[in-house]
């Protein structure tokens, strides 16, 4: 009679795709197309948690090479967590080494895409908690900030892709390097963004030093009104954090 | 109500999905207690951990997981539980549960129920598992029957003598998915009335209703779909030897509008008034 840890292994073969369904089913003695159902909804799930992450960059690729890709890396990646989610986290570094290794159906943007679109759900779920006006004492960065480094721009495109455009030219890397900002919005619990321009990063680096804008702009040698106008959106933003008025 | 192995009559629920976070709270006089599936929760800030913390405010609520792996020949998931412990704590949930099976083995998570062998060193294992998480968790744990599609050569008794002799080994409550009762029975063929009758009813402390897909050769249990007038007779049987259960509707798939839901929900509740009016009247 067959073990429990015997009874898990065969499983396990049939659902990581490493014993046909039949042989499987043969040493188990069930029915195949039954045990199949097993072997395609496990690999379902993990191409589900894919389809729902990386929605953009699905659309991109279309059908064929993004049914080819998933399937390559659950077959590479079995996930370890019982977090279903988290089977995508590895998704964005397995496809840059893919473009690397000259994958023809890949582009850089694409990568720069999956890392975008991986980071865009890490800050919608962030642990960090936002603190509300009333605790403050004064100001702070959101706690959600994500700075992410990207190969080529993203920001701009996505932001037409929010906006519906969908026949827009890939970004390219000759186009240079982004930093982009990625946090959750306060008041929506939505994830925004932002290419990281000097503004705002100067609002981010006042907020962290707990400076007072006009100080700031001193130190930097600004004008206090554009000092001040910046800091006055990055709040306006979410993207720092400003007591209430007393 | 009388409590049932301590716990208490909730009334009629629902699973708390992320799909009616905005509109769910408007509707609270028509929802008794909501259920939480962990792992939508655990490691997640924003919304979904707001959210979830403001339900526990408004409604009793249960946590119910599906990767906590019982019957698993790997050892229990250590961060998994202290995560699962600590959310325990932090909605005040009355009880927690998952299935009877396992959904990981050798490293490798596969987000799905897979069944275990009925044997008694299947039951032996699990057992002393569950004594572990039930004292882990800090509140009352409950075993549910799973869907199953396959059969194993290796099994020594029936789902039914598997059940009760792992939950009556563990000490513990039975989560009973009255859908789940009606799918394995016509996928294996088997009585559904005299499966729930081989159950110690007594450690029902609540019940889940869903829908599935029958495409004419297997059942699946897709928790997509209404509630089939077959399972609510099914239900209205089991709650006739039962007494009152805390019910559940479980709708995961193709995740309606809310007022559907709560329809759906009302149609539960009927069923259970009119069968516990007639038992008490
Ligand atoms: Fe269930």
């Amino acid at each position: 009679m067959a073990t429990l840890r015997q009874v898990q292994a065969l499983m396990h073969r049939v659902i990581r795709e490493e014993l046909p369904v039949a042989a499987g089913a043969a040493e188990l003695g069930c029915d195949p197309g039954r045990l199949d159902i097993y072997r395609r909804f496990v690999a379902g799930h993990v191409r589900t948690a894919l389809d729902k992450n990386f929605p953009v960059l699905m659309t991109l690729l279309g059908p064929e090479r993004w049914g080819r890709l998933t399937r390559a890396f659950y077959a590479e990646m079995p996930p370890s967590s019982w977090e279903l989610n988290e089977a995508a986290r590895p998704f964005p570094g397995w496809l840059s080494e893919r473009e690397q290794a000259g994958d023809e159906a890949l582009v850089p943007f694409h990568v720069a895409l999956a890392s975008w679109e991986w980071e865009e759900f890490a800050t919608y779920v962030h642990e960090a908690e936002i603190p509300s006006p009333d605790a403050l004492a004064g100001p702070v960065v959101n706690p959600t900030l994500s700075i992410l480094e990207l190969p080529c721009p993203v920001a701009a495109f996505m932001a037409r892709w929010v906006e519906g455009c969908r026949d827009l030219p890939l970004p390219t890397r000759d186009q240079g390097p982004e930093v982009a900002l990625l946090w959750r919005r306060p008041d929506t619990g939505r994830v925004a963004f932002h290419q990281a321009i000097d503004d705002l990063l100067f609002a981010v680096s006042v907020a962290h030093q707990g400076l007072d804008p006009a100080d700031a702009a001193r130190a930097h040698g600004l004008p206090e009104e554009a000092a001040r106008e910046a800091f006055g959106r990055a709040a306006r933003m979410g993207l720092v954090l400003t007591p209430s008025a007393r | 109500m009388t409590a049932r192995m301590g716990l208490p009559f909730l009334g009629y629920g629902v699973g708390l999905r992320r799909a009616h976070f905005d509109g769910i709270f408007e509707a609270r006089d028509r929802v008794d207690f909501v259920e939480v599936l962990v792992e939508n929760v655990m490691g997640f800030g924003g919304r979904p951990r707001d959210v979830t913390l403001r339900a526990a405010k408004t409604w009793p609520m249960v946590l119910h997981g599906v990767a906590l792996s019982i019957g698993s020949v790997d050892p229990l998931d250590e961060a998994y539980l202290e995560r699962y412990a600590s959310l325990c704590e932090a909605t005040g949930a009355l009880w927690a549960s998952d299935h009877l099976c396992f959904s990981s083995a050798f490293g490798v998570e596969y987000h799905d129920l897979v069944p275990l062998p009925f044997t008694d060193e299947a039951v032996a294992h699990v057992i002393e598992r569950t004594r572990t998480v039930q004292a882990r968790l800090g509140v009352p744990f409950a075993l549910e029957n799973p869907s199953y599609y396959i059969a194993y050569d290796a099994s020594t008794m029936s789902e039914a003598e598997f059940l009760r002799e792992v939950l009556v080994g563990a000490d513990c409550g039975l989560l009973l998915d009255v859908n789940n009762v009606y799918v394995n029975a016509r996928n294996h063929g088997y009585d559904p009335r005299a499966f729930i009758d081989a159950l110690p009813l007594e450690r029902v402390v609540q019940i889940h209703m869903a829908g599935h897909h029958d495409d004419g050769t297997v059942i699946i249990d897709t928790h997509g779909d209404h509630v089939i007038p077959e399972v609510l007779d099914l239900y209205a049987w089991t709650l006739e030897r039962t007494g009152p259960v805390s019910t559940l509707l479980e709708w995961d798939n193709d995740i309606p509008p809310l007022d559907v839901l709560l329809a759906e929900n009302d149609a539960i509740r009927a069923v259970g008034e009119r069968v516990l009016g007639a038992c008490s009247g």
